[in-house]
């Protein structure tokens, strides 16, 4: 509609002046209307932007977007207030604001580990408007400009002197202080400001790429080692690192997340061993056995509940034989000292009648009808980080807030914990069979047993029903098929098919 | 309310079953019951509003300005003192060790091991010298101080015992234990306020000590440490104390002459060293460090205070032991209703020398107020600390009231109060002496106390006896029979 001009007029018959006036005359409005539509656009847009924000982000981050919604005191983290113009995830220096662009990504992507979810479903358009709606809440979009992106250029390919050379920066840049020597968000910065002073600032396990609020890829931690967060103890340092030396930091960042693979079974299988269980931890025998990992939500039905745990996911491997059946149990915990008493613990809880099948024992520690037995380890009163320790409890539970000392037969346990560097392994061994004791042998193998997992952190308050846990999943006590068996099924199939075959000719024969 | 065949009011309320006979529904309701039902029911559905808007009103008490601009002392943006001048207080042999480690130097330190080697250590304390700039003014002392320990006679440390023994006797007036403990000693305040002084002498300069006792805001303004009004002769006393006394000693190690800076801390690449390793350690998410960016955004200036009471609560910090309005300590006893609690008179001598309360633990220090500071004290706490429940119980108090004094002794003895509670000679020391107790508190409070321990002192160990009214009138006629009657 832009760019009218006298031109297209076409010339009407009669006085040319009148002509001139009357072709001015139409493109003066015609253009006028052109930036009214434009104006109109924008208000359009904005009325669009608006209308997305009260349908869907009002909740949480308020209608003054001071991220005091409704909803925003059952959020942890809380929810970005977006009037102080401080955002965390950008492409832009150190303390400036975000691009446009920065802004519709994190719409787009959502953050993982928090409330903000991904909003792809809606159009790219309305997500544009609801961008251009939410920098009204900072005065400082009108006041400044974002600035140019950090360079980002240049992404080598991943090798193992890359990864070396991003371990040593990642020492000498003592990212560790905050992060902790092997990552886990166990370093000393970080737990003095969160247990000595009370501050709300907890660095990023970074072995959950998973949880990080920018994307777990390269080029995001590229990004945000780049960029700092702002608003929180991580700074930028682009001005303080080389590309070349951020992009090694990137990929060995990336490559600490590597245990963490997912498995994505519902059965936790047992290997049996010729011989003894190895106690020690670094045995070829445990090395060998793939990590399952099970993720742990908060115990939220019953009270006290607990909306904000701290171990999320736990690692574990099985070993059996004969006599004994073996947990080796790890997960992320960034400290081990006990806090008012409050232990770190992990518990196995198996349905106290063996039972296999699909009628299950309530998830939440049993019921008075149908009980289930734990095995359950607690750190010991104080903690020394490297030395094994802990105490190791069989109990029966008539469901979460009724323990019985274990008088059923699996309560011959024995274990211990050892914790380093942000980290707690738990090794728990019971008998299959108890000595002395008639009967069918526990932890029957080939089926499948109802098993499942919780955790505490005793440094956030948990305890009891304050608990971090799952849902039944299953344990399979491998039993090796014979090889002559395999080649039965296959005889059996064969012959099968031939039977099937001679049945066929003879029908069609008829 | 209106049956099953929804008759409404007035209606004919008679239904025939299949014989014509008429059957009684459930709940006769004339016309006039009903509606006095239903303005009963709308009345008592009007309520609970009612009630909201009145406890609304009763609930939200107003601060007063004088109170709310009160400054909770421990929340203040960084923890850590400012490090720019830190070259002027501790020796440099010492900061190199407390860097290494410092929860080698005092078990219960709050900054946490950094990990750092000793080429950036050096290049920090390189740094921080750069940055300390001109050292102050030297302190002035007697030639006779100035020797080391060890090299004193006896004819010296004649001369110097007067001065020692004034900083004993003030180190014992101010109760510097309760924050700072000694040698292995913890300090008693919230357990962590107070820098253990074991070994101080191998860690501060002198000039330095004698600045920071006389006014400890003007090299840390967030201090928890009250500015107490010492006399020159007091400040030099403590420091003579503090530097000689051997409770202030955790080990027996000679102490290094390392003090002198090596001669390439003036290398500016060995200063930039430094300032880096400082940026990357985040040192600054604790410290204010000249040179050094903010990580964090500033926090909302905060206006500095104009009461009178207000400032002087931030000289003497005394929310670093007492909570008032919900600020401050746990410590010592909650100040929010002290005006209707105490006796003006009492106040006003008690702040400036206050006695033996409650067990020697507590005993509040010396901060030798003035009578001017002590008025005002008196002035706010009379006119803002005060209770509308306490204030407005009514008790006819009077000290020449034989009989009621003789009933509430026995009651006193029947109960068995002297068992926590000190009166005359004798009696236990779990509670505070109630001697004089007429004297310190208003015969009001101590109605409302006895009433129920726990709600006016939520630290109380007290019984509640569930006296009745009377029984508390005697009772407090007893206690309070020595006071003169004053407010």
């Amino acid at each position: 509609m832009a760019g009218l001009d006298k031109k297209s007029c076409k010339s009407p018959r009669g006085n040319p002046q009148a002509l001139l006036n009357l072709c001015l005359l139409v493109s003066s409005t015609l253009m006028l209307s052109a930036a009214e539509g434009r104006g109109q656009v924008e208000r359009e847009e904005s009325d669009r932007g608006r209308r997305v924000y009260m349908e869907k982000c009002v909740f949480c981050h308020g209608e003054d977007g001071n991220g005091a919604g409704p909803a925003s005191s059952f959020l942890d983290p809380s929810p970005r207030d977006f009037t102080n113009g401080i955002f965390k995830i950008r492409s832009t220096h150190w303390m400036s604001l975000p691009t446009d662009e920065d802004l519709f990504d994190v719409v787009t992507k959502g953050m993982p580990g928090t409330g903000m979810p991904d909003w792809a479903d809606l159009s790219e358009t309305d997500r544009r408007a609801v961008v251009s709606y939410l920098k009204r809440f900072s005065s400082r979009f009108a006041t400044e400009s974002p600035g140019d992106p950090v360079a980002s250029d240049g992404k080598p390919a991943g090798s193992a002197e890359l990864l070396q050379r991003g371990r040593e920066l990642f020492h000498r840049s003592k990212c560790f202080l905050c992060h902790g020597k092997e990552g886990r968000g166990d370093g000393p910065i970080t737990v003095t400001l969160w247990q000595e002073w009370k501050r709300p600032f907890r660095a990023r396990d970074l072995t959950r790429r998973d949880q990080f609020r920018g994307g777990g890829e390269v080029e995001d931690i590229f990004r945000t080692v780049s960029t700092g967060l702002n608003g929180t103890p991580m700074g930028a340092y682009d001005s303080l690192l080389t590309v070349e030396e951020r992009w090694a930091l990137a990929h060995y960042v990336r490559s600490l997340s590597e245990k963490q693979i997912e498995s994505g079974g519902v059965v936790l299988r047992s290997k049996k061993v010729n011989g003894d269980i190895p106690r020690d931890r670094s045995a070829a025998l445990w090395s060998e056995r793939p990590h399952m990992m099970l993720d742990l939500g908060g115990q939220v039905i019953r009270r006290p509940r607990l909306w904000n745990p701290t171990v999320s996911r736990l690692s574990i491997r099985s070993l059996y034989n004969e006599k004994e059946v073996a947990f080796l149990i790890e997960w992320n915990d960034p400290t081990c000292r006990p806090e008012h008493d409050l232990r770190d613990a992990v518990a196995i809880q198996f349905a106290a009648d063996f039972s296999g099948g699909s009628e299950r024992p309530y998830f939440l520690q049993g019921t008075r009808d149908r009980p289930v037995l734990l095995w359950q380890w607690r750190s010991g009163q104080s903690c020394l980080p490297d030395s094994a320790g802990g105490t190791v409890d069989a109990l029966l539970a008539f469901g979460i807030d009724r323990l019985a000392p274990g008088e059923a037969k699996a309560t011959l346990v024995e274990g211990d914990g050892v914790w380093h560097s942000g980290e707690w392994s738990v090794l728990l061994i019971g008998k299959r069979v108890t000595p002395g004791v008639e009967g069918p042998v526990l932890f029957p193998a080939g089926e499948l047993l109802p098993v499942a997992f919780s955790a505490w952190d005793g440094s956030n308050n948990e305890y009891g029903p304050r608990v971090s846990l799952s849902s039944w999943y299953y344990l399979g006590l491998e039993v090796q098929r014979p090889r002559w068996a395999l080649l039965l099924i296959g005889a059996a199939f064969l012959s099968a098919l031939f039977l099937a075959d001679s049945a066929f000719v003879r029908l069609r024969r008829k | 309310m209106y049956g099953r065949s929804g008759f409404s009011p007035g209606e004919e309320r008679v239904t025939r079953n299949a014989s014509g006979n008429p059957m009684r529904h459930g709940g006769d309701f004339s016309p006039r019951r009903t509606r006095l039902f239903a303005g009963v029911v709308a009345v008592v559905l009007l309520m609970p509003a009612l009630l909201l808007l009145g406890w609304a009103e009763a609930a939200t008490p107003v601060l007063h300005a004088a109170v709310a601009e009160l400054r909770d002392p421990y929340e203040r943006h960084k923890n850590g003192p400012p490090l720019t001048h830190v070259t002027h207080k501790v020796r440099l042999d010492w900061l190199a060790k407390w860097l290494a480690s410092p929860r080698s130097h005092d078990r219960r330190a709050r900054m946490p091991d950094l990990d750092l080697e000793d080429d950036e250590i050096q290049a920090v304390i390189a740094y921080l010298l750069a940055i300390g700039g001109e050292t102050p003014p030297p302190v002035e002392w007697e030639p006779v101080l100035l020797k080391s320990s060890d090299d004193l006679t006896d004819r010296d440390w004649g001369s110097i015992d007067s001065l020692y023994d004034n900083g004993s006797r003030t180190w014992r007036r101010s109760r510097c234990t309760i924050c700072h403990g000694g040698q292995e000693n913890e300090g008693f305040v919230n357990l962590r306020v107070g820098v253990n002084l074991g070994n101080v002498q191998a860690k501060v300069r002198r000039d330095w000590l004698y600045r920071w006792i006389r006014n400890p805001k003007e090299y840390f303004p967030n201090t928890l440490m009250p500015t107490y009004r010492f006399s020159d002769t007091e400040v030099r006393g403590l420091v003579e104390y503090l530097l000689r006394d051997p409770g202030f000693l955790l080990d027996f190690d000679v102490v290094e002459q390392g003090d002198t800076p090596r001669s390439d801390f003036a290398d500016p690449e060995l200063a930039a060293t430094g300032k880096r390793v400082i940026v990357l350690s985040r040192c600054v998410l604790c410290h204010d460090i000249e040179g050094i960016d903010e990580i964090l955004p500033p926090p909302p200036p905060v206006q500095p205070p104009t009461g009178e009471f207000a400032r002087l609560a931030e000289e003497i910090k005394c929310l670093t032991c007492h909570e008032i309005a919900g600020k401050g300590g746990n410590y010592a006893p909650r100040l929010t209703i002290a005006g209707s609690k105490l006796k003006k008179n009492w106040i006003l001598s008690f702040v400036q020398a206050p006695d033996v309360i409650r067990p020697l633990l507590q005993q509040m220090p010396r901060f030798n107020l003035s009578a001017d500071e002590a008025a005002v004290v008196v002035a706010f706490v009379g006119e803002h600390l005060r209770s509308e429940v306490v204030d407005g119980i009514s008790i006819q108090f009077d000290p020449l009231d034989a009989v009621r004094i003789r009933e509430g002794e026995a009651i006193f003895r029947q109960r068995g109060c002297i068992s926590c509670h000190m009166v005359g000679a004798t009696g236990g020391g779990v509670g505070p002496n109630l001697s004089r107790v007429g004297d310190r508190l208003t015969p009001e409070h101590m109605v409302y106390h006895l009433r129920d321990p726990q709600t006016a002192n939520a630290f109380s160990v007290e019984p509640n006896y569930e006296l009745s009214d009377t029984e508390i009138r005697n009772l407090v006629h007893f206690l309070a029979r020595k006071s003169t009657g004053k407010p």
